[in-house]
């Protein structure tokens, strides 16, 4: 006889049965889970986060110390060239940045014109001090999102031009996690703040990964973590980081693709301590970097410059484009600094290390400073790079030379106002200040992208993506 | 009492037995049913299975569909080989990392494991065996209401007309819609059993692990549950009373042990996050089958044609409309208009719910009663009286001798009584790319890279390419949003398709001739690229100077 009447008791076992169920069920889930369900329905967006145990980043020391590279004399006049002298309204967020990446936090310097590393690592954290260059109508460049912080960045008037460059950039000029960050908002961020939005909003498919790459290795490795996960759910490890900057055709990397040639180095290095690749992974990108030896090997011109083209080999000594110069001091500079934290059999034959050398120097100490302020960012890795070769930071040999030679504001002055010397801190009407954003022009020294066309995919995709 | 074969009017055989009047001597010649009553059946049953029968002969004979169904096999041979389910998409190179929670594990499980055993065969007997599924449940939920033979097969052919352009792909989905049905038939032909104690929960355990629609299931005894409590609301108007009608009590218990029961899988609730999740993936905005029903689709149009009877039968219709009939085709009508492809469960409720109403109409109607010389009241008694109608074990033995004969001309059958294995290439679509992917494998340097496809085709290529990186398949919902975008601009034949290709560090390229001209065009002007192979279907472009 079918049974149409459910006992009453049937029915409250089942409404325990139903709860027990649930709660097991919620008891169980991940949290991931728990937070996609809030997503779903409560519109709650998923905030994964990585636990750090370190609050400082490693360092990539360089091998080398070699004077036939560069030598002291040499090397302390490039600096000059670069010691970050920047006009206080509008400063460029760029700028800043690779001048700290360059000189770092510590970098002091006797002449009050130039921005020391505390005061340029200020401005980038600190929204007041951005506010003091931009005014109180700019729009903020540190921007709070839920518990992260993320930066503003693309071609927009005074944002970081490039992706997680402004993240790279602190770490390799010696911030720490817990260094006090200041938004518009609230004033108890942290640069680890800044560091879980990067890592929650990274996307292995966008355009620019290279900077991105070199903040997470310092910050994770050391860490011991090895992969994270974004905010919409996927799951990153070096792995992919590699194999995202081995995909594609080496022009289409920053700077004529020497840029992911310095990340793939850093993460070598970083897998020999802390073992962060697979080992195929590790063997496919050793081997990456050793064809680009060759391609550069075969690629350098007579007078030691390396050009823009120069994945093509051969080709672009036979067939030389007809380039600015400033695109060779790019591809010299990216491609010394990179060879100096570079094991020997990365290297091309040490005489072209050497002429390479001779000719960044040259250049650099030869231009007027007017070129060298409209380029300052290409220049800076020139810097960087020397000092790499002498196994030291811009900022300790500053320290050590100003002390053997004290900053003089009338030879300064004299020194500057010569043609290839640093300009002056005073105006000069007609002249182009540095460090300073003209609204409607390309901002100088900011990375080519080549071949960018104004139906850019990434650009369509994502609307709210500045720069693609 | 012996029993006569039917009477034919009109006309005697002198070798025909004839029985006395009284019935009480029974020539030898005559042959006696002596199979017991419950072996008995009516000719309406040689009718319906003939129905069913051919559609499960035409179901067998269809040739595979070369979308979704690959993919699901290749990932079938992940989850066997490595005997445990992926946390990260394992298959396409571009998606490597994206959590990937496997809705349709059992599905792809058992498909693969049929392929295994059969070959492309098992597959077309599965895929027939499930279509074939629904039509009884359901041609057998509207004999019971009507005890008539003509409004199943209505109801069935209903289903099919609404239905076929879904049920063309062979894909998980198909075993989800047979669930449904199950459920369906469980809570308005069974809902009395004890029975449905098992069924119904029993069937949501399987569904959330063979795909991830086992929320339709949930809707649909929600739906129920619903719209009983507003009958017997209407009809006692007290909310106390409603609550007490046992019915009402059964289809909430049923509900909940059901959603219990969708507890029951690798990923817990996390099944669940996924599917609330699902529908909100950017890049399904670019498929068409997610996009909202319009009379510009066939299927819109079949729907709509349906959706008209349904609304002709209502109209004259003399049962009651129920809220929960109200309930069901208005949510899950409301939902395939929103996005075209759940038109797969409303086309069933449609089909049930068109041949009742509609059997209604046609008992009340002069005609029935002129055509049957009853009565109203005659009528309106008629279900109870069995021995009008001719019962007969012949009708049985033709039946099943039907399917036996449908059966063994499968094409799992012959190949299981031949032993060989049929040619893959028939037993699948002509639009598969099987020679071009053939050649894929078989190149002297294998493609560096990811290789350019189109989306239809990325499923076979997971599947039968040999470690081949593919660019997109049908699984859309994994793939990152750049990725996707950009194998949209380069479909498209954009102007930047190329700096696309080169960005991905692309090589090869495996191109649909016929749906994308544009870009074909555009590679052939192209000087980077150089094209290896050219079929009707496909065509092959290689980089000149690879990256």
């Amino acid at each position: 006889m079918n049974n149409t009447k459910p006992k009453v008791h049937v029915f409250w076992y089942v409404q325990l049965l139903l709860i027990v169920s649930l709660t097991a069920a919620c008891l169980m889930a991940s949290r991931e889970s728990i937070q996609r369900l809030q997503a779903s329905v409560l519109g709650e967006p998923t905030v994964p986060t990585v636990n750090f145990r370190q609050f400082e980043a490693i360092r990539i020391t360089p091998f080398y110390d070699d004077p036939r590279v560069v030598s002291d004399q040499q090397l302390a006049e490039v600096l000059n060239r670069i010691r970050p002298v920047f006009a206080d309204k509008e400063l460029s967020p760029n700028h800043v940045e690779h001048a700290l990446r360059a000189w770092g936090i510590d970098a002091e310097f006797q002449d009050p014109r130039a921005m020391s590393g505390e005061r340029m690592f200020e401005f980038l954290t600190d929204h007041g001090r951005y506010l003091a260059s931009w005014g109180n109508d700019t729009v903020p460049l540190l921007v709070q999102e839920g518990d992260g912080v993320r930066v503003r960045w693309g071609r927009d008037h005074g944002a970081s031009v490039h992706h997680d460059h402004l993240m790279a950039c602190l770490t390799e000029a010696g911030a720490r996690l817990d260094d006090p960050v200041y938004t518009a908002q609230r004033n108890d961020m942290t640069i680890q703040d800044v560091l879980q939005e990067s890592l929650r909003d990274f996307r292995l498919d966008e355009r620019e990964t290279e900077w991105s790459t070199m903040a997470f290795g310092l910050w994770l490795a050391p860490s011991g973590i090895k992969s994270w996960k974004t905010r919409d759910g996927r799951v990153l490890t070096f792995d992919d980081l590699a194999h995202r900057l081995l995909r594609g055709h080496q022009r289409y990397g920053v700077c004529s693709g020497t840029h992911r040639v310095y990340s793939m180095m850093v993460l070598i290095r970083l897998d020999d301590d802390f073992q962060i690749l697979s080992p195929p992974v590790r063997n496919e990108v050793y081997a990456h970097l050793e064809f680009v030896r060759d391609q550069i090997t075969q690629s350098q011109f007579d007078n030691g410059r390396w050009p823009p083209n120069w994945y093509e080999g051969r080709k672009a000594i036979e067939e030389p484009s007809d380039e600015e110069e400033y695109r060779s001091v790019i591809a010299t500079g990216h491609h010394l600094e990179w060879l100096a934290i570079a094991p020997e059999d990365l290297h091309p034959p040490q005489e072209m290390i050497y002429k390479a050398s001779d000719w960044i120097i040259k250049t650099t100490l030869s231009q007027p400073s007017e070129t060298i302020s409209r380029n300052f960012t290409f220049y800076s890795h020139v810097g960087n790079a020397l000092c790499l070769w002498r196994k030291t930071r811009p900022a300790d040999f500053w320290k050590t030379w100003q002390k053997t030679h004290p900053f003089v504001p009338a030879a300064d002055t004299a020194e500057t106002d010569k043609p290839g010397t640093e300009e002056s801190g005073a105006d000069k009407p007609g002249t182009d200040k540095p460090g300073v954003d003209k609204p409607g022009t390309e901002e100088p020294g900011t990375e080519e992208s080549n071949e960018t066309t104004t139906d850019d995919p990434q650009r369509s995709a994502a609307p709210d993506s500045p720069q693609d | 009492m012996a029993t006569t074969l039917p009477d034919v009017q009109g006309t005697s055989d002198s070798t025909s037995a004839h029985v006395d009047d009284e019935r009480t001597t029974v020539d030898a010649m005559v042959l006696e049913d002596k199979l017991p009553s419950w072996f008995r059946t009516r000719p309406l049953l040689l009718v319906l299975t003939l129905f069913v029968s051919l559609v499960f002969l035409v179901c067998n004979y269809l040739p595979l569909v070369q979308t979704d169904l690959w993919g699901h096999m290749a990932y079938g041979r992940v989850i066997l080989e490595s005997r445990s389910l992926p946390a990260t998409e394992p298959l396409m190179p571009m998606a490597v990392g994206v959590r990937f929670v496997d809705s349709a594990w059992l599905s792809q499980l058992i498909g693969y494991s049929a392929y295994q055993a059969a070959g492309p065969a098992a597959i077309k007997f599965l895929y027939a065996a499930m279509i074939t599924g629904c039509l009884v449940l359901l041609m057998r939920a509207v004999y019971l209401r009507s005890d008539d033979w003509g409004w199943p097969l209505i109801a069935g052919s209903l289903f099919l007309l609404a239905n076929w352009q879904q049920l063309l792909v062979v894909r998980p989905q198909l075993a989800g819609l047979l669930c449904f049905v199950i459920v369906f038939y469980c809570v308005t032909v069974m809902l009395k059993s004890r029975a449905v104690w098992v069924i119904v929960p029993g069937t949501l355990l399987l569904w959330c692990n063979l795909h991830g629609s086992f929320v339709a299931g949930l809707l649909l005894l929600g739906g129920c549950c619903a719209g009983r409590f507003v009958d017997m609301l209407l009809r006692t108007g007290s909310l106390v009373a409603a609550c007490r009608d046992s019915r009402l009590r059964k289809l909430f218990l049923l509900t909940e042990l059901a959603v219990i029961a969708t507890l029951v899988n690798p990923y817990g609730l996390g099944m669940h996050a996924e599917v609330l999740a699902f529908a909100g993936y950017k890049n399904l905005q670019n498929l068409l089958e997610w996009d909202p029903l319009t009379l510009r689709m066939w299927q819109g149009r079949a729907a709509a044609a349906v959706a008209l009877l349904l609304v002709c039968v209502y109209r004259n219709s003399p049962r009651r409309l129920s809220a929960t009939e109200l309930f069901c085709l208005v949510g899950f009508g409301g939902w395939a208009l929103w996005t075209s492809r759940m038109l797969v469960w409303w086309a069933p409720l449609a089909a049930y719910y068109t041949a009742l109403h509609g059997n209604a109409v046609w008992k009340q109607s002069a005609m029935y009663r002129k055509w049957t010389g009853l009565s109203r009241a005659e009528v309106r008694d008629r279900r109870w009286d069995r021995s009008y109608f001719h019962y007969a074990s012949l009708w049985t033995v033709a039946s099943l001798g039907l399917i036996a004969f449908a059966a063994t001309i499968t094409p799992l059958i012959v190949q299981l009584k031949t032993g060989q294995r049929l040619d893959f290439e028939k037993m699948v679509s002509d639009k598969t790319p099987v020679a071009a992917v053939e050649f894929l494998n078989e190149m002297d340097q294998r493609p560096r890279g990811p290789i350019y496809n189109a989306y239809e085709w990325g499923d076979y290529l997971l599947w039968a390419g040999q470690d081949l990186k593919v660019f997109v398949a049908s699984h859309v919902h994994l793939i990152p949003t750049e990725v996707w975008q950009h194998y949209i601009t380069i479909s498209n034949g954009a102007t930047n398709s190329g700096e696309i290709l080169a960005r991905y560090g692309v090589n090869t390229m495996l191109v649909d001739k016929q749906r994308s001209e544009r870009l074909v065009s555009a590679i052939r002007r192209s000087s980077n690229w150089k094209e290896v192979y050219s079929d009707e279907l496909a065509v092959i472009f290689v980089r000149k100077e690879p990256i």
